[in-house]
């Protein structure tokens, strides 16, 4: 698995945008890409 | 074939009512408790299930409450267990069970049969432990130990061989049906091991296991390897704007259905394809 950590300057809408924290409450992430948080490099 | 495994009833029975119950799923008998836990169970480490099955039940303490639960607080109380169908089924059953049911769970294997998700193991393992109804729960504990005690070396994986054990150990079913079950599903867990030595010498049937005699517990069960996993390789983009993350709920079916996920694309062999699919990737970001 390849990993690319971008900062993007605007929020395309085809995402949904969450915070760390909304996701960790409310969303449900599969463990592969949980683990994937803050383990990256660019 | 039923005089070899009859001697190993009444051990097991008494063996199973000494042991210390201090799993949160085994304080009592109640069919909805046993439903999550085995549901839990399934593909999952006891020591795993734990946490999540009392959470769950902190969350959702009847079957009322699960029916009318939203399906991302469900799955969110699933995250991390996997095989997240097991979770949408449980909700399924449920809701199925105030419709048709006046919210009460069947009482017999085969109204348990008839529910999503629950298998016959599933309807054997409520049926006999919350209403001691004289079915088989048969699992991989359990088809390691009555091979070990028939010295079978039938392959465990294939469903004639669960079918046969299962037939087996229904005319030998004792009244104590729930102790029985648990009893060898517990014997599997901790003294019949597998991958390893079984502790044969603490085994409250020994006497009457063939594989023991005849010097065989390292080859039997025997289990003809299945195919490899598919593996994915996959290109996985984690965008960020300020302190939020790019997520995409998955499709509605397949594999992991509408969990989140980062944005990403399956790396093939193809080059061609690949930076294809990365150009259109790379159109979104």
């Amino acid at each position: 698995m390849t990993v690319y950590e971008i900062e993007v300057e605007n929020k395309n809408k085809q995402w949904t945008w969450v915070t760390e924290k909304q996701m960790e409450k409310e969303y449900p992430l599969p463990t592969a890409f949980k683990k994937l948080l803050g383990k990256t490099k660019i | 074939m039923k005089q070899k495994l009859q001697p190993i009833v009444e051990p097991i029975v008494k063996w199973y009512q000494k042991q210390e119950k201090t799993l949160p799923w085994k304080q009592d008998k109640e069919p909805y408790h046993i439903w999550v836990s085995e549901i839990m169970l399934q593909q999952t480490r006891i020591e795993a299930v734990k946490k999540y099955y009392t959470r769950f039940m902190k969350e959702l303490p009847t079957i009322q409450d699960l029916a009318v639960v939203p399906e991302e607080k469900l799955l969110k109380l699933w995250e991390g267990l996997g095989y997240y169908s097991r979770a949408k089924n449980l909700k399924k059953s449920a809701i199925q069970i105030q419709e048709n049911n006046h919210g009460k769970m069947p009482t017999s294997y085969v109204e348990l049969l008839k529910l999503p998700g629950i298998g016959e193991y599933t309807a054997g393992a409520i049926a006999s432990i919350s209403y001691n109804e004289k079915v088989p729960a048969v699992d991989g504990n359990v088809l390691r130990v009555v091979s070990r005690v028939l010295a079978s070396k039938e392959d465990v994986l294939l469903p004639e061989t669960k079918k046969k054990i299962t037939n087996k150990l229904l005319e030998i079913m004792p009244d104590e049906a729930g102790d029985f079950n648990e009893g060898l599903m517990e014997l599997g867990e901790k003294v019949c091991l597998p991958n390893t030595v079984p502790l044969c010498a603490t085994c409250p049937i020994q006497e009457f296991c063939m594989a023991n005699k005849e010097n065989l517990t390292n080859e039997i069960p025997v289990r003809v390897k299945k195919q490899k996993r598919k593996i994915e390789n996959k290109t996985v983009f984690i965008l960020k704007y300020k302190n939020e993350i790019a997520i995409r709920k998955r499709e509605k079916t397949g594999i992991l259905a509408n969990l989140y996920e980062f944005p990403n694309v399956i790396r093939g062999s193809n080059r061609r394809g690949n930076s294809k699919e990365l150009r259109k990737m790379a159109n979104t970001i």
